[in-house]
């Protein structure tokens, strides 16, 4: 199902952030959003997340299940790689699935240990493997591969687009190359109505 | 080394000062007092006297430290509730121990004086701790929690639990002390019989200083054992819930 924003604004006191948005996100494709930074692209997923609400304006098509990886990790730190994805999981979401999902991103062997004690980019991985087994109807990914080099980003991208096929997708991102990663339709904000 | 060293001219300091005062009614020194306890400590009632206080004392810190941590959480929880509550803390906190235990003596008996008042005087400090820890949850797990629709048991377990650590034991370092106090003054005042308060009652009557320094030295013991087991208690709990 689409997901349409229509005249959404935002304003956090006097600071307009969103003014008069309209944009159709598409049914089961991929889109990357791309602008400078304090353009509202991170104010945008989280009014579509519910955790900001808009000053006016309307999004229609917004499904239940959201997953999502937030600009910043949002780990549990002193819990493991395991039980971090697992407490997202859907249900049915077995150990040796989770085990599974972190041997494609390379994490195997870090599996047991405390989200605290992993790299910034494996971290990043731990949160991707969160989001791919939440249970989404809608998919956002804020800054996906901050942190990752090129090769985990690459492979990362990968794992992405093989575990998120036919789910309405939308990445914000400061990297051309990423829209080309992803095989997504480009918006870039300042220059966002893509539709009327 | 230096601790140690410390304790030991602690030691040194009192027992010159009983010597030079030469009054074991008015101050005995530390050999006197090992004596003392070396006495009693073979004795069966000795044992029951340290089973009545203890179980008593210790029951109240429990069940302060349950219901102090369940009304946290749900003043966390629903702000009616605390403001419900607030009078009941502001006025238990508030009031003297002595007017506290003379108000229970009139409405029950003594013997489980220092239950209540050990749970009383407890209650506020576990209650204003955890609900400090609660009102400093990181926000973002909580947002994330929520967009992931997990589950409360979920919460509970991976993000207030763990974020509670520091709280709870700052709550139980602070209250295990002041329950031995207030308990133990309340057994003096309120004399049930068999308990520690009973015997540092008597103590007093009879004037054998050797007896209130060694009951007071039990008293200090059996607090410090208390607050290192709950301590201890607390981290294993948290180290199987790391695990989990």
């Amino acid at each position: 199902m689409d997901i349409r924003v229509v005249n959404l604004n935002k304003a956090f006191g006097s600071h307009i952030v969103l003014e008069n948005m309209n944009l159709l996100f598409a049914g089961g494709k991929r889109t990357v959003i791309m602008g400078e930074s304090g353009c509202g692209k991170t104010t945008l997923l989280r009014i579509l997340m519910g955790l900001e609400p808009q000053s006016s304006g309307e999004i229609k098509g917004t499904p239940e299940y959201i997953s999502a990886v937030f600009q910043e990790d949002r780990l549990l730190e002193e819990f493991s790689a395991v039980s971090n994805i697992a407490f997202a999981a859907d249900k049915g979401v077995t150990k040796e699935l989770i085990l599974r999902h972190l041997d494609e991103l390379g994490l195997r062997e870090n599996a047991r240990q405390s989200a605290g004690e992993l790299s910034g980019g494996m971290k990043r991985r731990v949160v991707i493997a969160r989001a791919m087994l939440a249970k989404k109807e809608l998919l956002l990914l804020d800054e996906p591969f901050k942190g990752l080099d090129d090769r985990n980003r690459d492979s990362t991208a990968a794992y992405i687009k093989r575990h998120s096929e036919g789910v309405t997708t939308i990445i914000v991102t400061h990297d051309i190359y990423e829209v080309a990663l992803m095989e997504a339709t480009l918006i870039r904000m300042g220059n966002y109505s893509n539709t009327a | 080394m230096i601790r140690a060293a410390a304790i030991l001219a602690a030691l040194l300091l009192w027992q010159a000062a009983a010597l030079l005062l030469n009054r074991s009614i008015l101050l005995v020194g530390p050999v006197d007092v090992l004596k003392e306890l070396a006495r009693q400590a073979p004795r069966y009632d000795f044992w029951l006297t340290v089973r009545f206080s203890l179980w008593r004392i210790f029951l109240g810190f429990f069940l302060a430290l349950s219901a102090g941590m369940l009304s946290a959480a749900l003043s966390y929880r629903f702000k009616a509730f605390k403001v419900m509550i607030r009078p009941y803390i502001s006025t238990i906190k508030s009031t003297p121990v002595a007017s506290i235990i003379i108000l229970i003596l009139i409405f029950l008996n003594s013997r489980n004086l220092s239950l209540v008042v050990s749970f009383l005087i407890v209650l506020p400090v576990v209650y204003a701790n955890i609900l400090e820890g609660l009102s400093h949850t990181d926000g973002e797990l909580i947002e994330m929690a929520g967009v992931f629709h997990a589950s409360l048991r979920k919460r509970i377990r991976y993000i207030y639990l763990p974020q509670l650590k520091p709280y709870l034991i700052s709550a139980c370092t602070a209250s295990v002390g002041m329950a031995w106090k207030s308990g133990t003054a309340a057994e003096v005042i309120g004399i049930p019989t068999g308990s520690i308060g009973e015997r540092l009652y008597e103590a007093k009557i009879y004037l054998s200083s050797s007896e209130l320094f060694a009951w007071t030295l039990v008293i200090i013991v059996l607090s410090i054992l208390v607050e290192k087991t709950v301590l201890w208690l607390i981290d294993k709990a948290y180290g199987l819930l790391w695990r989990s």
